[in-house]
C-alpha cells in the first residue's frame, strides 16, 4: 500500500471512529465531559451511526455511504482514484453543512423545505462526533486533491491550506457574513432589502456614525504628531532617558484598554484629584466635562499614541542617512534638507500611522465604555443595542456594518494606496553615517509636545497603581489592602486553602483560557504565514485578502456576530468557555501572521528548497529547518497572543457567561458600579502579571541557539491588534 | 564508507513551463547522459534556471516530462527524486554547525548514526574541509561555505547533481580555483551533473557539453569547441567569447567545396559554407583572430583606424573603425597603435564563423 493510500485509510478510520464511536450532537456536560459513557445509546448521546439506526435520523445516512465508498477505493488494486476520493470527501463534507443549516431545533429551518420532504425530527448543535467526521471529511477532499498533484502531491500542505481555510471561513467570515444577513431581518421575522437600507440609513445610525468618524480623525491626528514627536525624540535627539521611551511602548501592549480611562476619571472625574486642586485653588466647580468627545480624545490619544511611536520610530528610522547627508553636501542647510528630504520620506509612513491610530480610536471599546458620557460612538452602541434593553440585534448589525465599512476602508486604502508608496531606503548595503541632528526650532518643538506628555502619562499609572492602595482616591485618601484583600484575598482554613477574593475565578479562568488559546494562535498564524510566504497555490492572492482582512474586523463586531453566528445549530459555542478560546485565537491571529510573515521575509527561501531536495517532505523542513529559525516570531507571538487575550475586552464583553467570566469584563463590571478601587486594583495586578508573564515566555522559548546573526525584530508591539 | 556516484541520464521530453501569459520554458527536449557535466549557459530571464528546478522538482512542468534514469518522475516531489542541488546562495542552515548541515540529508535516510556521520566525514574530506565539523556556517569564509554545500550535496550520492550559478556569490580568483575542484571532484566520481551560469567562461572551462538557452528555447547545443567555432546564429556566436558581427553578402557559392564567397565592403573571403542558405550574413570575428599591421602586406588585408587602444599588461585591447564598423580585437603587448593610427586588419581564417543575418 501506498505512502497516500495509508494516509487515506487513517483519515477514514477517524472518520469512522467518529461516526461509531463519539456522540453526534453536543452534549449538554460540555466537550470534555465523559458523562455520555454512562449510557451510549441514549437519544442525546448516541454517536450517528446510532442515530440513523435507533432514533430516526435517516438523512445522516449518506454520510456513511459516501466513506465506505472511499474505503472500497482504498483497496482498489491500482491504488485509490484521485477524484473519488476527492468527490466522497467533498460531497460528504458539504452534506455535512448542508443538513446542519437545513435542521434546527424546530425541525426544518426552511418551510419550504418541509413541505418537500416531510417533517423531520428537530436537532441539536453538533457535537464531538459531528466534529470529527467533519474534519474527516475535510481531509479526505484534502487527500483526494493531492492525490491529483495539487501543491506537487504534497498532502501535509493540501491539508493546512484546507484547514486554515476551512477555520477562516468559519470563524471570520461565517459570523461577520451573518451580519448582513441580520440587519435586513423584518419585525415579522423574514429578510428584507428595505428593511436592511431602513437600519442602514436610518439618522439615528448616521448620527453615531458620525460622532465616531469626528472622533477617529481627531485621534488620528494627535496620536500621529505626538508619536512622531517622540520618535523623532528617541531618534534624532540627544535625549538620555531612552529606556523610558521604551517602557512606554510596552505599556499599552499589557495595560486593559480601559485603564487609561480609568485613571482620567481618578484625576478629572467629578470626586478626582485634579477636579477637586482645581476646584480648591482656582475656583472652577466641578463638572462632568471628561464625560464625551474630550475626554475620549484626551484619553484614547494617551493610549494611541505608543502605537503611532513604534510606528514611527521604523519610519524615522529607515530615512537613511547618507540620504540627508547627500542633501547636506549639496548645499542645503538642516532645515531645508528636514522640508525636502526628510519629511517627503516620512509622508507615507505618516499617513500610515494615522490610519492606525484611526482604527484603533474606532475600534476602542473600553474607554468610551467607562468614558463616554452622552457621546456616543458605535463600538459601545453595537453592545447596548445587544445587551441593553433594547436587545435589538438587527440596530447592533447595521452599526456593525457601519463601522467594519469605516475600518475597511482604512484597511483598503492603508493597503492599495499607502502600502505601494512607502520608500524603501534600506538597502542590503551597509548604510553608515549618522542622523542628521534636528534643526532647533523644531527640537524644541518636539521636546515641549513630548515632555509634558510624557510627565502625564507616568502621572497617570503612578495613580492608578496608587489608586488601590487608598480607600477611595480622592475622597478619602486613607491608605488600605482592602481593594486588594477583597479581589485577592487568600484564607487558610480548616479545609486547606481558599482563595476567598473575588477576582480569583475570572483571574484564573482568564489565564488558563489564554495559556489555552496562545499556542493554538501561535500554531494556526505560523502555519498561514507559512503558506502566504513560502508557498504558491490557487486562489492565494485572495486567501491572502481575506486573511489579511480579518486584521481590520473590530472586537465588538467579531463579538456580536459572534453571538449571532454561534448561538444557535449546527455549531452551538455561546456560554462555553471554547468561544472565548476560539475569539482569542482569531482576534489575535494576524499578529502572529505578521511576525510569521516578518520573520519569514528574512529567511532565505532556498533553504527550503534546499531541504525539499535532501530528502525531507515539507513537514520536516518546517519542523528541522523553518520552526528553529522562526524563534523570535515564535516568542512574539506567544507573548503577544497571551497578552491581548488577557486584556481584550470588546470582542469577548459579549461571549462571557457566569461560568466563564474574565478578568476584564470583571472589571468592567466594577467600574460600571464605581467600585473603583478594586477595578485599579485587579488592573494593576493583570499589568504585573503580564509584565511576569512576558518574561517568563521569553525566558521560556529562550533566545534564538547559536545563529544570533540572523536577528529578527521582535514583532512584538509592532502588530496593530484592535483591543 | 565511501562515496559512489550512480548517476543516471537525465532526459527532458517537450518540456515547457509557463507563469500566466509568461513563458519561461518553451517546449524544450534534452538528453543529459551519464556521468557528463551539462552546463545551461545563457542570459538572465533565459529559462535556464526553471530548466534546472524542473529537473529539481522544485518546478511543475506545465506540459511535458522528465524523466531520470529512464524514470518518468515529472509529478514526483524534490524528495522523492534522486537529485541534489547547490544552491547559488549555498543555502546553508544558519543554525546548525557544519557537521548537521552536511548529514542534514541523510537523517531522512536508513543509515545509522555513526554511518551518517562517517559519510559526511566523507563528504567533508572530499572538499578539503576535515576539522571544520563543529563550524557555524557564520563562521566560514565564502569560499568554504560553498564547498560545505557541495559536500552537502555529494554525500547523498544523487543520480544527478544540480548546480544554480554555484559560483556567483565568489570573487573571481577564487571562483576559477572552485569551478576547477567542482569539475575535478565530478570527473573523480564520474557523476552526472546539470550546471547552470550565465557566465560563457566558466561553462567553456567546466562543460562537457553546453546549451545555449535563449528566451525559454535552446539556442544551440555542443561541445565548447562547437559552440565557439560554429556558433548556430547571431545570438551564440555573440554571447560565447565576445565577437564582433559584421554585416556582409554572400556573392559566391562552391557547393562542391562546400564554401562561399562573401562580400565585405570592397575585399571578399572564402569560408566554410555552414550550412548557410540566404545571402545576407554576419561575418563573426574573434577579437583575437585579428592581427593588426602598420603597412598593407597582402591583397586581403582590410584598413581601419585605431579609436582606442587600451593597455592592460598582459596584452592590449583596441578598438577599430573600419567602414564606419566598431570592431574590437586583442593584440599582444609587442607592437603599439596610438589612437588614431592607420593599421591594416589581417583575419585568422580558423577563427572566422559566418551566421545568417535575419
Amino acid at each position: 500500500m501506498s505512502r497516500q493510500s495509508r494516509h487515506i485509510l487513517l483519515v477514514l478510520i477517524i472518520a469512522w471512529l467518529g461516526l461509531v464511536a463519539l456522540p453526534w450532537y453536543g452534549v449538554a456536560a460540555g466537550f470534555w465531559s465523559f458523562a455520555w459513557l454512562a449510557a451510549p445509546t441514549e437519544s442525546a448521546n448516541a454517536s450517528g451511526m446510532v442515530q440513523m439506526i435507533a432514533h430516526g435520523r435517516h438523512w445522516l445516512w449518506p454520510v456513511p455511504v459516501l466513506l465506505a465508498l472511499a474505503l472500497t477505493e482504498v483497496f482498489r488494486s491500482s491504488g485509490p482514484r484521485s477524484w473519488v476520493i476527492t468527490w466522497c470527501g467533498g460531497l460528504a463534507l458539504a452534506y455535512l453543512l448542508l443538513q446542519g443549516f437545513a435542521l434546527g431545533l424546530k425541525g426544518w429551518n426552511f418551510s419550504s423545505l418541509e413541505t418537500l420532504f416531510g417533517p423531520a425530527s428537530p436537532q441539536i448543535g453538533m457535537g464531538s462526533g459531528a466534529f470529527v467526521v467533519g474534519t474527516a471529511c475535510l481531509l479526505l477532499l484534502s487527500a483526494g486533491l493531492a492525490l491529483k498533484g495539487y501543491m506537487r502531491g504534497d498532502v501535509f500542505l493540501v491539508s493546512s491550506i484546507a484547514v486554515v481555510v476551512a477555520c477562516i471561513g468559519l470563524f471570520v467570515f461565517f459570523p461577520v457574513a451573518l451580519i448582513l444577513v441580520e440587519a435586513a431581518l423584518t419585525p415579522e421575522g423574514g429578510y428584507s432589502l428595505v428593511a436592511l437600507a431602513e437600519r442602514l440609513f436610518s439618522a439615528d445610525v448616521w448620527s453615531v456614525t458620525w460622532n465616531s468618524l469626528i472622533l477617529a480623525v481627531a485621534v488620528g491626528l494627535a496620536t500621529t504628531l505626538l508619536g512622531l514627536g517622540f520618535a523623532l525624540l528617541h531618534k534624532r535627539t540627544g535625549f538620555r532617558a531612552k529606556g523610558l521611551l521604551r517602557l512606554l511602548a510596552i505599556l499599552p501592549i499589557i495595560t486593559p484598554p480601559f485603564v487609561i480611562g480609568l485613571g482620567i476619571i481618578l484625576l478629572f472625574g467629578r470626586n478626582g484629584m485634579a477636579t477637586w486642586l482645581l476646584n480648591e485653588f482656582l475656583g472652577i466647580p466641578p463638572s462632568r466635562w471628561i464625560y464625551g468627545f474630550f475626554g475620549l480624545l484626551l484619553v484614547q490619544t494617551l493610549a494611541f499614541t505608543p502605537i503611532a511611536y513604534l510606528v514611527l520610530i521604523g519610519v524615522v528610522d529607515g530615512i537613511s542617512p547618507s540620504m540627508e547627508e547627500a542633501a547636506q553636501t549639496l548645499r542645503a542647510n538642516r532645515w531645508r534638507t528636514f522640508k525636502t528630504v526628510t519629511w517627503p520620506l516620512m509622508r507615507p509612513g505618516l499617513a500610515n500611522a494615522f490610519l492606525i491610530g484611526f482604527v484603533e480610536s474606532l475600534a476602542d471599546f473600553g474607554n468610551p465604555l467607562v468614558l463616554g458620557g452622552n457621546y456616543d460612538v458605535l463600538s459601545t452602541d453595537i453592545f447596548f443595542a445587544i445587551v441593553g434593553s433594547q436587545n435589538d440585534p438587527g440596530r447592533a448589525s447595521a452599526l456593525s456594518i457601519a463601522l467594519l465599512f469605516l475600518t475597511l476602508s482604512a484597511f483598503v486604502l492603508q493597503r492599495q494606496w499607502i502600502g505601494k508608496k512607502v520608500y524603501t531606503t534600506i538597502s542590503g548595503k551597509g548604510d553608515s553615517g549618522l542622523p542628521a541632528p534636528l534643526p532647533v526650532g523644531v527640537k524644541r518643538l518636539v521636546y515641549w509636545a513630548t515632555m509634558p506628555w510624557l510627565a502625564f502619562t507616568i502621572l497617570l499609572y503612578g495613580i492608578i497603581l496608587i489608586g488601590g492602595f487608598v480607600k477611595s482616591l480622592g475622597i478619602d485618601n486613607t491608605p488600605t489592602l482592602q481593594h486588594y484583600v477583597t479581589a485577592f484575598g487568600i484564607d487558610w482554613t480548616e479545609h486547606g486553602l481558599l482563595w476567598s477574593g473575588r477576582a480569583w475565578p475570572s483571574f484564573f479562568t482568564t489565564v488558563e483560557l489564554a495559556a489555552i488559546a496562545a499556542p493554538l494562535t501561535a500554531v494556526i498564524g505560523l502555519l498561514t504565514a507559512y503558506l502566504l510566504n513560502r508557498q504558491r497555490f490557487i486562489g492565494q492572492s485572495a486567501f491572502e485578502f481575506i486573511t489579511m482582512l480579518s486584521f481590520a474586523i473590530p472586537g465588538t463586531v467579531i463579538g456580536v456576530s459572534y453571538i449571532l453566528a454561534f448561538n444557535v445549530p449546527p455549531i452551538e459555542l455561546t456560554g462555553t468557555g471554547l468561544i472565548l478560546i476560539i475569539c482569542f485565537v482569531f482576534r489575535n491571529m494576524p499578529v502572529s501572521i505578521r511576525a510569521g510573515l516578518a520573520t519569514m521575509a528574512q529567511i532565505d527561501k532556498s533553504l527550503d528548497e534546499c531541504s525539499l531536495m535532501l530528502r525531507h517532505g515539507s513537514f520536516a523542513t518546517i519542523r528541522r529547518v523553518v520552526l528553529p529559525l522562526l524563534r523570535p516570531a515564535i516568542v512574539a507571538s506567544l507573548v503577544y497572543a497571551f497578552v491581548r487575550a488577557i486584556t481584550s475586552v470588546s470582542a469577548v464583553i459579549f461571549l462571557v457567561s457566569a461560568q466563564y467570566n474574565l478578568a476584564t469584563a470583571y472589571i468592567v463590571g466594577r467600574v460600571e458600579v464605581s467600585d473603583f478601587g478594586v477595578a485599579i486594583a485587579y488592573s494593576s495586578v493583570l499589568i504585573l502579571f503580564m509584565l511576569l508573564a512576558i518574561g517568563l515566555i521569553q525566558l521560556g522559548v529562550g533566545e534564538q541557539r547559536r545563529a544570533a546573526r540572523r536577528t529578527a525584530p521582535a514583532a512584538l508591539g509592532i502588530g496593530r491588534g484592535t483591543t | 564508507m565511501s562515496i559512489e556516484s550512480r548517476s543516471a541520464a537525465v532526459r527532458l521530453q517537450a518540456v515547457a513551463k509557463r507563469f500566466g501569459a509568461v513563458t519561461a520554458v518553451d517546449d524544450i527536449d534534452l538528453l543529459i547522459e551519464p556521468g557528463t557535466l551539462v552546463t545551461l549557459l545563457g542570459p538572465s530571464g533565459c529559462g535556464k534556471t526553471t530548466t534546472l528546478r524542473m529537473i529539481a522538482g522544485l518546478e511543475m512542468p506545465t506540459s511535458g516530462s522528465v524523466f531520470i534514469g529512464g524514470k518518468d518522475v515529472t509529478l514526483l516531489p524534490p524528495n522523492e527524486r534522486d537529485v541534489s542541488m547547490v544552491f547559488q546562495s549555498y543555502a546553508l542552515f544558519p543554525h546548525m554547525t557544519v557537521m548537521e548541515n552536511v548529514s542534514f540529508g541523510l537523517r531522512e535516510s536508513n543509515l545509522s548514526r555513526e554511518a551518517q556521520r562517517a559519510k559526511a566525514q566523507e563528504g567533508l574530506a572530499l572538499v578539503g574541509l576535515t576539522g571544520f565539523d563543529d563550524r557555524l556556517p557564520s563562521e566560514l569564509s565564502g569560499g568554504q561555505q560553498q564547498r560545505v554545500a557541495v559536500a552537502r550535496a555529494l554525500v547523498l550520492e544523487p543520480q544527478v547533481l544540480l548546480f544554480d550559478e554555484p559560483l556567483s556569490n565568489l570573487d573571481a580568483k577564487l571562483r576559477r580555483k572552485m569551478r576547477e575542484d567542482i569539475r575535478e571532484i565530478q570527473l573523480k566520481l564520474g557523476l552526472t551533473a546539470v550546471y547552470v551560469t550565465h557566465d560563457q567562461e566558466e561553462a567553456l572551462a567546466v562543460s562537457d557539453k553546453i546549451v545555449v538557452m535563449n528566451k525559454g528555447r535552446i539556442a544551440q547545443e555542443g561541445t565548447p569547441a562547437d559552440l565557439y567555432q560554429r556558433p548556430a546564429d547571431a545570438f551564440v556566436a555573440d554571447f560565447i567569447g565576445s565577437a564582433n558581427l559584421v554585416p556582409g553578402e554572400i556573392v559566391a557559392r562552391d557547393r562542391k567545396k562546400k564554401k562561399v564567397t562573401v562580400g565585405l565592403g570592397k575585399s571578399k573571403l572564402v569560408l566554410p559554407a555552414n550550412g548557410i542558405s540566404g545571402d545576407k550574413v554576419f561575418l563573426v570575428i574573434r577579437p583575437s583572430g585579428v592581427l593588426l599591421d602598420g603597412k598593407a602586406a597582402k591583397s586581403d588585408s582590410l584598413p581601419a583606424k585605431v579609436a582606442r587602444a587600451t593597455y592592460l599588461g598582459s596584452h592590449w585591447e583596441y578598438t577599430l573603425d573600419a567602414a564606419g564598423q566598431s570592431i574590437f580585437v586583442i593584440q599582444p603587448v609587442g607592437k603599439r597603435f596610438t589612437a588614431g593610427a592607420r593599421v591594416y586588419m589581417q583575419l585568422d581564417p580558423a577563427q572566422l564563423a559566418l551566421v545568417e543575418r535575419s
